[in-house]
């Protein structure tokens, strides 16, 4: 062995002896030592400025003081001061029985280890350290932000509540046991975020939800690794089906009554703390299609609105496509008349009908990101002569025939007559696929994007339920709230989807009393 | 093969085999509405103007919605290839609509034509054919202003089937089968441009050999009630001294045709039903009125039938294709075309009540 060899090796072993050394003085086990709890808190935090360090003299503690630690900020200052700091200056009680004398929070747990120690520190809690205590008090006085309760921005209802979800978890939990108020629903919490710590809960209905369904969810988060969150999305995007797959496989929500139905139906919550938004699961395909509008208005107009939100998908994904099909490719197929007016109003352009749609649909999209983008008040105005503007002077300038205007137009505002928001960009993109084969093969190219599409929707799954259902496996029972919302009466079974442990929604037929007036005395 | 070259040969193929390659844009296409022939081999194409649009038809001078092109040749395919030696754009023939045959040419002439235009599969065997005694190019460009761009006068008089007494309309494919099956004569419509629009009135009845025979009017529309092609017609009457007219005319014929000794046997058995639109002044109609002037449509009708039948084989045609009803099922051993017609004519009219004076 040579010399150099051996050198390193001492340096290495002198290193390890080092990190022993730190870790036996710096042990995860807590010892009643308070000041070097004092000094252990301080270097934990690199001294933070935000970090209160108070030696409080007890009664009860005799001579010895009691150190008293939170994070300014995270806690109620008032509670800190009224709920415990007073009630131990004025009480007798021993330290050990603070928890059931002392002190008036509801909250309050015993703590022996240093990891315990800081993440309650920095989850805003209060720690209290007696030398005579083998023990920390750990003191749930963490200011809970009041946001107000809001309407939901991308899922307005005419009928309903329209309330929207906080962005506390806390809230968001009891807005949601505050419409159920039924012992059996059920939140179990994860903390996810090796960095931004961020508590994650999972709700379902016990006896109702699929356990297994539960236990996917609750691996897939459990074995999620990230250092932080920036939201709910990230955490979506992370334990859904085929992460690389275009199409949502997990559907969000910002509606309590959305997410409340979704519990009823027998799935899965995951409430993200600082997200308004509810993810569900499973989400095949047809719920992305469901509105709690549907469900608020008679069946006759829920149904005709279904009906025209299919019409209108259909015409914005394939208008395009077939338009370009028809006057790129297959023009023997149009009716003459049209195919003399379409060549009548494409004479003097100078660009392809392809080229035009393209260009139309990137004006189209950069004026909707730019009205996203605008402040409300600006945005509207911008949506609203941006259209008009492009619309008249793209014409005029002869970019794009008027025909196309119609066409891109049209295929935009059925693009949002999705309901969920996720789903528009996900068609906007097959249309550019459909598009392209159009431009090349004609119909024949939009039949091929078309069987590659259902394949694809048929081979998806949501957390183990087939996508494409109820159409494809075909489940005549769930038919009656697809294209179509049956009335209630002939609704009483929950959909199949989640797979819930009984599926009876409504108890039996029973005859309604005659009205009052046809009643014999 | 690894699944990657399985997947690139799948791909290719599905582009290759299907068959998109040679389409054209509208926008490179030159539209071809009607095709006209004379009998001097005479070939003119009309185009829609390509400048044309909705908003422009305002200010466009009457006759600028089309163009011609003339050509001339011995045959379809030579004429479409001169047409397109003129044209800028390719000449797409797949929405013709109607076909204007001089009534010079002939049976076989017109077989031929037809022939060679379906054979080649580029002009569409639905579009209508029409003869006419006047220029085919003529006919082609007669203004009307009862049409305008996209609408092509021509063919939309033909397309609107019920908005004519008589229904004369002949496709190429109905043409192209009466021509080929022995025992019928085919026939065209004639069109005679006059100065509001077009008179379409008579047929021209090819026979087997020779030349075409006009069909006079009258007896163009006995051959409509014996073939039901009748609509909405009327009939004028004059029913003991008193003029009465019978309108929406409609008729059915039940026809059974036997071979007999040389001849073919007919017997027709018409059903037709009207309404009385006329009737003398200051007369209430009674229920003998009404049978007295049932009888009397009814002998006219059987009149008009005989006297067309009659004009059949005066003609050696058989343009009701009886003498094929008659020997369906029979070898053809003979010429069928020229046997002459036997015809027995039952004929009922009725009269459907409607109006104050019932």
């Amino acid at each position: 062995m040579k010399r150099e060899d051996l050198a390193e090796i001492t340096k290495k072993a002198s290193l390890v002896m080092h990190d022993i050394d730190v870790i036996l003085k710096k042990g995860d086990r807590y010892i009643p030592d308070l000041s070097a709890v004092h000094a252990r808190m301080g270097d934990e935090t690199g001294q933070a400025p935000d970090l209160v360090r108070r030696w409080v003299k007890v009664p009860s503690s005799g001579s010895s003081m009691v150190l008293a630690a939170y994070i300014q900020g995270l806690v109620d200052r008032d509670v800190v001061d009224r709920d415990v700091l007073a009630p131990l200056l004025a009480g007798r009680s021993h330290p050990d029985e603070w928890d059931q004398e002392a002190l008036a929070t509801g909250d309050i747990q015993a703590r022996t280890s240093w990891r315990e120690i800081l993440h309650d520190l920095f989850g805003g809690r209060l720690l209290l350290f007696a030398s005579t205590l083998p023990h920390a008090w750990s003191i749930g006085v963490d200011k809970l932000p009041s946001p107000s309760i809001t309407t939901p921005t991308s899922e307005q209802s005419v009928t309903g509540s329209n309330e929207a979800l906080s962005t506390v978890l806390g809230t968001q939990m009891g807005q949601i046991r505050r419409s159920f108020r039924h012992p059996g629903l059920r939140f179990q919490t994860v903390t996810l975020g090796r960095l931004q710590r961020t508590s994650v809960a999972i709700a379902h209905l016990d006896g109702l939800t699929n356990p297994a369904l539960l236990a996917s969810v609750r691996q897939r988060l459990e074995r999620l690794v990230i250092d932080a969150r920036p939201n709910g999305n990230m955490i979506a995007d992370l334990i859904r089906d085929h992460p690389l797959s275009i199409f949502p496989t997990i559907r969000t929500s910002s509606r309590v009554d959305q997410a409340c139905l979704a519990l009823e139906e027998g799935k899965v919550l995951v409430l993200v703390d600082g997200d308004p938004f509810a993810l569900i699961a499973p989400a095949p395909l047809c719920d992305f299609y469901r509105t709690m509008m549907d469900y608020g208005t008679p069946w006759y107009d829920a149904s005709f609105v279904r009906l025209l939100r299919l019409l209108a998908w259909g015409a914005g994904l394939y208008l395009p496509a077939l338009y370009i099909a028809l006057t790129q490719v297959n023009s023997n197929l149009i009716p003459s008349a049209l195919l003399i007016v379409t060549v009548g109003n494409h004479a003097g352009l100078p660009f392809t009908p392809l080229v035009e749609v393209v260009l139309m649909i990137v004006i189209i999209e950069t004026v909707r990101e730019a009205a996203i983008r605008l402040p409300t008040g600006l945005s509207t105005t911008i949506g609203t002569v941006g259209a008009i503007i492009v619309g008249t002077v793209v014409v005029r300038a002869g970019i794009a025939s008027p025909q196309v205007i119609f066409i891109i137009t049209l295929t935009a505002l059925s693009f949002y007559t999705t309901p969920a928001y996720e789903l528009t960009g996900t068609w906007r993109l097959i249309n550019f696929l459909l598009l392209v084969g159009a431009a090349s093969m004609g119909i024949y190219g939009i039949v091929l994007v078309t069987v590659w599409l259902i394949g694809t929707l048929v081979g998806l799954e949501s957390f183990g339920v087939p996508y494409f259902e109820p159409l494809a496996p075909f489940h005549l029972t769930d038919w009656g709230d697809l294209i179509v919302r049956l009335p209630w009466s002939l609704l009483r079974n929950r959909p199949t989807t989640a797979r819930p442990s009984y599926h009876r929604r409504l108890g039996p037929s029973v005859r309604m009393p005659d009205p009052h007036l046809r009643q014999r005395p | 093969m690894t699944r990657g070259q399985r997947f690139g040969l799948l791909a290719i193929l599905l582009v290759l085999l299907s068959g998109c390659g040679d389409q054209r844009a509208p926008s490179n296409t030159a539209i071809v509405l009607a095709i006209a022939v004379s009998a001097r081999h005479q070939w003119t194409f009309l185009f829609p103007n390509p400048a044309v649009t909705v908003s422009s038809l305002a200010s466009k001078a009457s006759g600028s919605e089309f163009y011609t092109i003339s050509v001339t040749a011995s045959s379809y395919p030579a004429a479409l290839a001169r047409v397109q030696e003129q044209s800028a754009r390719v000449v797409f023939t797949q929405d013709v609509k109607v076909i204007v045959l001089g009534a010079a040419l002939s049976g076989p002439q017109v077989a031929q034509i037809v022939s060679s235009m379906t054979e080649s599969g580029l002009v569409p065997a639905r579009a209508w054919l029409v003869a006419t005694q006047a220029s085919p190019a003529q006919v082609l460009m007669h203004y009307t202003p009862q049409t305008t761009v996209p609408v092509y006068a021509l063919a939309d008089y033909f397309d609107c089937a019920s908005c004519h007494y008589t229904d004369l309309g002949v496709r190429g494919w109905q043409w192209w089968v009466r021509s080929m099956t022995p025992g019928v004569s085919p026939v065209l419509p004639v069109a005679r441009p006059t100065a509001t629009g077009l008179d379409v009135s008579r047929l021209l009845v090819y026979p087997t050999q020779g030349r075409p025979v006009l069909m006079p009017a009258p007896l163009t529309v006995g051959w409509a009630y014996l073939s039901g092609k009748v609509h909405e017609a009327s009939l004028a009457l004059t029913v003991d001294g008193h003029p009465y007219v019978l309108s929406s005319m409609g008729a059915s014929a039940r026809v059974r045709c036997v071979r007999v000794a040389g001849t073919v046997d007919v017997t027709v058995r018409m059903q037709a039903h009207g309404e009385i639109a006329n009737s003398p002044p200051q007369r209430v109609l009674l229920p003998q009125d009404e049978t007295r002037v049932e009888a009397a449509g009814a002998a006219a009708l059987a009149h008009l039938a005989a006297r067309t039948i009659s004009w059949a084989n005066h003609t050696h045609t058989d343009p009701f294709g009886y003498a094929m009803q008659a020997s369906w099922g029979q070898p053809a051993d003979v010429a069928l075309t020229p046997l002459p017609i036997r015809a027995r004519i039952w004929v009922t009219v009725r009269v459907q009540g409607e109006g104050m004076n019932r």
